[in-house]
């Protein structure tokens, strides 16, 4: 049994998850490459385990590692969208009007690419 | 905008507000949602023996206790649902959980020998008396002319009453129907949006990077006036046609793809079979599956 039970993250409903906004990090580079497709650089978080093993293999307790992600075509568009101003549902909306796709599908997509960048640490919801 | 839309699925047809999409569907089971919420459910399914609405509601209501925590009662149903379901054996039901009720009807039909059961969730605003009666006047839980319409989603397509659902999938981008009867499997497939998939290339190229369409040698055609390509193999006539049979392997296949360029959308039909494929049906598959 644990002693110290994690308390459960509160839950959030779809329609109040929507009305977020994503903003980007500012700790990521991006670069638009030949293609028009971005390239972001971020910057890795090491767990204090796998921190701590870095520095008894080597690695300058200063020493910043990054990591690379290309977004392909749609990836980029989204991207491309996230202004800080906007909310997720706007963002939906602008992404199924610029493919065309119906808004349950394009929500599905984009909530599914923001939660991703969310994990890595590139975007935040404000 | 239209108001309404259909909703068909395994052999269940339906008419609803153009607001309600499916969120959770299964072989037989829809669930559809008005973007505030679950809005209307639908159960169904055959019956061996006799039916017995009261034997339906105690399963129910053990169900329901599980899962909502609510009590499910009998419910007398109003006249106007009534008349709307005046083809089916009818027992109306009620429920109420901590932050949800419902109240549904449980159907049997004794032409088909089908059971369903419909309810509609009381907690989501827009689910109102007017919109659910034009629901249950439209349902319909068998075909009559032996093709069953496929209608979720963006896609419709018809197919005949003998080819059976087998695998679905609908993924953002990418939607997978599998359906099968003794002699043949037949796929439809549907991406979306095909100017970012496609690119600078074509539907060739489209079709190269795809595992199940890979390796073929097509040829253009055209599909109800939209662009396309297709092709089939087959083992050489004579002989080797015979001995195929024999084999387990599949060995007949048929391939079609086309563009829908103002939807931004590919469709596909792929086909295959251990004996030769009747490409008559084949066409009238392609040409009954549409966007919406």
């Amino acid at each position: 049994m644990r002693l110290f039970k994690r308390k459960p993250a509160p839950e959030l409903s779809r329609t109040t998850a929507l009305h977020y906004k994503p903003v980007k990090s500012n700790d990521i580079t991006e670069v638009r490459l030949e293609t028009g497709e971005v390239l972001i650089e971020y910057p890795l978080t090491l767990r204090p385990l796998a921190a701590a093993i870095a520095r008894r293999l080597g690695a300058a307790p200063t020493s910043r590692q990054t990591k690379k992600l290309q977004l392909d075509v749609l990836g980029t568009s989204v991207w491309d969208l996230l202004d800080g101003q906007r909310s997720v549902s706007q963002v939906i909306e602008l992404f199924a009007r610029a493919h065309r796709l119906e808004n349950r599908e394009a929500e599905v997509s984009v909530t599914r690419f923001i939660k991703e960048l969310g994990r890595r640490g590139l975007l935040g919801l404000r | 905008m239209k108001e309404c839309k259909d909703v068909a699925w395994n052999a269940i047809h339906f008419q609803c507000p153009s607001g309600w999409e499916v969120d959770q569907i299964g072989r037989r089971h829809l669930r559809l949602d008005n973007g505030q919420g679950p809005v209307m459910e639908v159960k169904w399914g055959p019956v061996k023996g006799r039916f017995s609405h009261n034997a339906h509601l105690k399963r129910l209501a053990v169900l329901n206790s599980r899962r909502a925590k609510g009590r499910v009662v009998p419910w007398s149903l109003p006249a106007d649902w009534k008349t709307a379901l005046a083809d089916f054996e009818t027992g109306g039901f009620q429920w109420q959980g901590a932050s949800a009720e419902g109240r549904g009807v449980s159907l049997y039909c004794p032409v088909c020998r089908n059971a369903a059961l419909i309810q509609f969730f009381r907690s989501s605003p827009g689910a109102d008396e007017k919109k659910i009666l034009a629901v249950l006047k439209s349902f319909r839980d068998h075909p009559c002319d032996g093709q069953i319409v496929w209608s979720v989603f963006d896609i419709r397509a018809k197919l005949p009453q003998s080819l059976q659902l087998r695998r679905f999938r609908f993924d953002a981008g990418k939607f997978e129907l599998e359906f099968t009867d003794n002699n043949q499997t037949i796929h439809l497939h549907r991406w979306a949006p095909a100017a970012a998939l496609l690119g600078q290339g074509d539907l060739a190229r489209f079709a190269g990077t795809i595992a199940q369409f890979s390796g073929g040698r097509p040829h253009a055609t055209t599909v109800a006036g939209h662009q396309g390509i297709e092709w089939r193999t087959s083992p050489s006539a004579g002989w080797p046609q015979w001995i195929v049979r024999l084999k387990p392997q599949l060995s007949f296949f048929w391939y079609r793809l086309w563009l829908l360029k103002e939807k931004n959308r590919i469709f596909a039909v792929q086909a295959a079979s251990r004996h030769p494929l009747d490409e008559r049906q084949l066409d009238r598959i392609c040409m009954d599956y549409e966007t919406v």
